[in-house]
């Protein structure tokens, strides 16, 4: 049974790949991505529940995925974490102006990561209200 | 009866007293006569008073008028001239100017001539009361300083202006300025079309910087005083506000070059960051995944299969490698950019280390079943090079080619030989680059595509750094391609140092009359004869008053293109702008020079000297980067001055006879043969070293400067005949058989007849004849005795034969330069000037100097 499904946007695909078996093994299901406009259309066919987003990317960088993101009415309530390589203040701020929910930079920890995922998800979807409930 | 008494007293009264009214009437009359005419003189008189006193009227009228007009003109002259006006260029305060003159001082036509910028030519600038095609004539014909000075003399002068009457047909046949109104019917000491009233521009020093010349008179008279003082005053303002103008224009080009100097350091600055955060981001991608990996693995070494433990071993291993060598790459392309790191140049064969490079790539292309081949002219072609760094530069194109090609494909290196420089090509049959990657294949991280990077991993700085290598040899780097059709990397790379090729200015037109063969070989023989590693010649552009690059030596193609500079700016346009050599010997304190050019300066030393063609400035020679590394002397400076001065004669004979290609070859000839004495001379004898010898010794003996320079290019030239001599002949030890030595003779005459085109000094040719003579008439080719020989050929004769004892020569033994200098001794009187040999012993005798010549030997 998977916890939620998680997309994993980034053009290194070491990085992709050690995400997939991090997340894999904390039993999330992991669709990936390797450039942004991959991305935006994997957003639109798998409907993930969160989005791990890195920002320098090819054709469509990863402000411009979060900011297409949460101006969608359809995807807006789906939480996005920028992991970049981009340490300064001023691009972390740029990353919460484009409405992003968290911002890790690399090198990172996948354990980190992992536990700001659970907490982020335990956290929506107790806000969330239930489908069907 | 007594009544009848009575009246006749009373008719006699009666009768008298008619008498006495006629009387009285006759002169009333007579008075009111005079009364009427002195009243019709007085209704007259007041007439005329009436229209006097109109007139008056009117004239005031005029006056105030006039004046109030003028006192406007010249209230705005003021202003203009005291004050800089943002919105004013110079143009609309001369124009303000002449027509201020033409107002207050009363003459209809006036002109204004501005001497140029190169200080050369007096240029009309502006104009009241002419026409537009007698403007357009003006502005074609512009009057030298020369020209002008000539009119400037003491008989036509008053005050401070000249008045030339055409009484004195000083003009001649020529009108002095070119136009002359009809003024119509001329009384006697009226102003006639003829004459010439002009107002030099003096500035506070003295030196006249334009002037005014005026005609046609309101008044049609002759100049008065008054009109005279008028200008002059005018005069005086015109200059303060030529100058603030001018002062207000150079502000302005400073402050925009201010300008872009402060954009150009953002961009930098900005580059700068953009290279930091590139650099970081591109250090971090790999630390990031090992540290990922690393973590994983220890986290999760319980549930995870061996297998799969050894993938992301794997992982942390190959992105380690990429993490040290991205490192290593990042350094040392900070060393190349900075310019720290030491060059080993060496000759080695180019051929052998291709073979050495493709012998080591072979196990790379093999594992991808590619066909790797070297295609080269020689097996053996020796350039002058660091061996390392070229390794790196064929290493990386070589991988580079072989990564981006598919299987079964194939990459050719080919070396090809051009002139004196060697051509690499690596070609391959490759992915190709996409026509907008081209331009930037060069740039720091670039990869075409960073979804190729996955397929084709790399860091991205290979060929920035194989550029940056070439460039430091004096060679350059291009690449081609086509998408899909593979692609073709080119290097140029000259042969040794001294022999970066030539580049003339791509912009270039032919109308400039000198070819660019003649041009190339100009700046060749310059660069040869100065031992320089960089050479330019550059021409002045009188329209912009700017100099070019024409040509230039070790110099990059950008740079020659791009380089312009304003008279009176830096290093060359001060040259340009007093017409005197300039010597620098450490440019990086020297205040007129711009910036520091980077890589193009390897030295701080460097040389600049005009070009003059009758006097005028038309061009600059600048050399740099001795190939001793020492700084230039002042023994360079009277060579390279002697070498200008024929440069600029054998331009100038070439544009007189732009037709005569019989001139061009001869020229080129000329050049060609010094070129080669020089890189022949080279070989035997330290860099530069005779004549800065013979300017030594010609100083000593106290000759005058100019004669200096003559002795300091004669010893560079005097032996250009020996290049007809079939070298081997001097191999033979003993002696020379009779025909042998009959062609050794002529060499004398051979190098004078080669110089001939670039000669104008019957010195030169006189010294080069006479070099081999002796003083007791032995000599060859005139057997001239003592004082016949000119002093520069005795010079010469001694520092010929101290050279040929020290260095050895295939047929003779070396000698010490204490045995050389007792050699010299011992024949002086008989072979060489006694004179000659004391001045030579004593400036090479004291120990500094003996050092010197050692290092010399040494080299």
């Amino acid at each position: 049974m998977s916890k939620g499904k998680i997309l994993v946007v980034d053009d290194e695909i070491y990085i992709v790949h050690i995400l997939d078996f991090s997340l894999g093994m904390e039993g999330y299901e992991v669709v990936t991505a390797l450039d942004g406009e991959q991305a935006l259309e994997k957003v639109k066919t798998e409907k993930p529940d969160l989005i791990v987003l890195d920002i320098m990317m090819p054709k469509l960088d990863g402000y411009e995925v979060c900011k297409n993101i949460k101006s969608s009415a359809a995807t807006q309530h789906i939480p996005v974490i920028l992991l970049s390589a981009k340490g300064r203040n001023v691009d972390q701020k740029l990353g919460f102006d484009v409405g992003a929910d968290d911002y890790i930079t690399k090198p990172f920890s996948p354990r980190k990561l992992v536990e700001r995922i659970n907490q982020l998800l335990g956290q929506t979807v107790t806000e969330r209200p239930a489908p069907s409930a | 009866m007594i009544p009848s008494v009575e009246l006749l007293w009373a008719l006699a009264a009666a009768a008298l007293l008619l008498v006495e009214q006629v009387r009285h009437r006759r002169s009333l009359r007579h008075e009111l006569k005079s009364l009427r005419s002195s009243y019709d003189a007085a209704i007259h008189r007041n007439d005329e008073l009436t229209q006097a006193s109109d007139k008056m009227g009117d004239l005031y009228r005029y006056q105030l008028l006039t004046s109030r007009k003028r006192a406007g003109r010249i209230k705005k002259v003021l202003e203009i001239a005291t004050s800089i006006n943002s919105n004013l260029s110079l143009d609309v305060v001369l124009h303000e100017i002449v027509h201020a003159v033409s107002d207050a001082a009363g003459f209809r036509i006036v002109l204004l001539r501005v001497l140029n910028e190169a200080g050369s030519h007096f240029e009309a600038r502006a104009f009241a009361g002419l026409n537009r095609e007698a403007i357009r004539k003006l502005e074609q014909r512009s009057v030298s300083r020369e020209e002008f000075e000539s009119w400037l003399k003491e008989e036509f002068r008053v005050s401070r202006s000249y008045f030339i009457s055409h009484e004195k047909k000083f003009w001649g046949e020529v009108d002095g300025e070119g136009y002359t109104p009809e003024l119509g019917v001329r009384q006697e000491g009226e102003w006639h079309q003829e004459d010439v009233l002009f107002v030099p521009l003096y500035t506070k020093d003295g030196a006249a910087i334009g002037y005014f010349s005026v005609d046609d008179p309101v008044d049609r008279g002759l100049p008065s005083r008054e009109a005279i003082e008028t200008l002059e005053i005018l005069a005086t303002h015109a200059v303060v506000a030529i100058q603030n103008a001018s002062l207000y224009e150079r502000l302005n080009q400073s402050m925009a070059q201010l300008e872009e100097a402060t954009e150009r350091s953002e961009e930098v600055a900005e580059l700068k960051n953009k290279f930091i955060s590139t650099v970081s981001h591109e250090l971090l991608t790999p630390l990031t995944a090992i540290r990922a990996y690393a973590e994983a693995l220890l986290e999760h070494v319980g549930s995870t299969t061996v297998d799969m433990q050894r993938q992301f071993l794997g992982v942390i291993d190959e992105q380690s490698l990429k993490l040290r060598h991205l490192i290593d790459s990042i350094l040392e392309l900070s060393q190349l950019e900075s310019g720290r790191f030491r060059m080993v140049r060496e000759p080695f064969n180019l051929t052998e280390l291709t073979h050495e490079v493709v012998s080591i790539l072979g196990s790379m292309a093999d594992s991808k079943k590619i066909s790797i081949a070297v295609e080269t002219v020689a097996p053996e072609i020796v350039i002058e090079a660091d061996r390392e760094l070229l390794r790196r530069v064929l290493n990386n194109l070589g991988s580079n080619a072989i990564k981006f090609t598919h299987e079964g494909g194939t990459v050719t290196f080919r070396i090809t030989i051009e002139g004196r420089a060697v051509r690499i090509q690596v070609e391959d049959t490759g992915i190709g680059i996409p026509k907008e990657g081209i331009e930037h294949i060069f740039d720091k991280f670039y990869q075409i595509d960073s979804s190729l990077s996955r397929e084709y991993p790399g860091v991205g700085l290979g060929l920035t750094i194989s550029k940056s290598i070439v460039e430091w040899h004096g060679g350059e780097i291009t690449a081609e391609s086509e998408s899909g059709a593979g692609s073709r990397f080119t290097v140029l790379l000259p042969v040794s140092p001294g022999d970066a090729h030539v580049i003339t200015h791509a912009s270039w037109t032919p109308s400039r009359s000198v070819s660019n063969h003649l041009t190339r070989l100009t700046v060749e023989m310059i660069a040869e004869v100065m031992n320089a590693r960089t050479a330019s010649f550059m021409l002045v552009d009188e329209e912009r008053s700017e100099l070019y690059i024409r040509a230039a030596r070790g110099l990059r193609e950008d740079v020659v293109c791009g380089t312009r500079v304003k008279i009176g700016d830096s290093i060359a346009g001060w040259v340009a702008k007093h017409g005197q050599p300039l010597l620098v010997t450490n440019i990086e304190e020297d205040p007129r020079f711009g910036r520091p050019n980077g890589h193009q300066y390897e030295t701080k030393s460097l040389l600049s000297v005009p070009v003059k063609i009758e006097g005028r400035v038309v061009g600059v020679i600048n050399i740099n980067n001795k190939i001793s590394c020492t700084p230039f002397t002042e023994d360079d400076r009277a060579l390279l001055s002697s070498l200008a001065d024929r440069v600029a004669l054998a331009w100038k004979r070439v544009s007189d006879h732009e037709r005569s290609s019989d001139r061009t070859e001869e020229t080129a000839k000329a050049l060609s043969a010094i070129i080669e004495n020089a890189r022949r001379s080279r070989l035997k004898l330290n860099a530069g070293s005779m004549a800065g010898r013979a300017v030594t010794v010609g100083r000593k003996l106290g000759l005058p400067e100019e004669d200096v320079e003559v002795l300091a290019y004669v010893s560079s030239v005097h032996d250009v005949g020996m290049g007809q001599i079939d070298l081997s002949v001097l191999q033979v030890p003993g002696q020379l058989d009779d025909e042998t030595w009959a062609k050794v003779a002529l060499h004398p005459l051979r190098s004078a007849e080669i110089v001939k085109p670039i000669e104008f000094q019957e010195q030169v040719t006189e010294i080069i004849m006479a070099h081999h003579e002796r003083m007791d008439g032995r000599g060859y080719p005139k057997g001239l005795k003592g004082n016949e020989i000119p002093i520069g050929a005795r010079i010469i004769a001694v520092l010929d034969a101290y050279e040929s004892m020290t260095s050895g020569r295939p047929y003779r033994n070396s000698m010490s330069h204490v045995e050389a200098v007792q050699e010299l001794r011992a024949n002086k009187g008989t072979q060489f000037d006694p004179r000659v040999v004391e001045a030579f012993a004593q400036v090479f005798e004291s120990e500094e100097n003996t050092k010197l010549v050692r290092a010399g030997e040494a080299a």
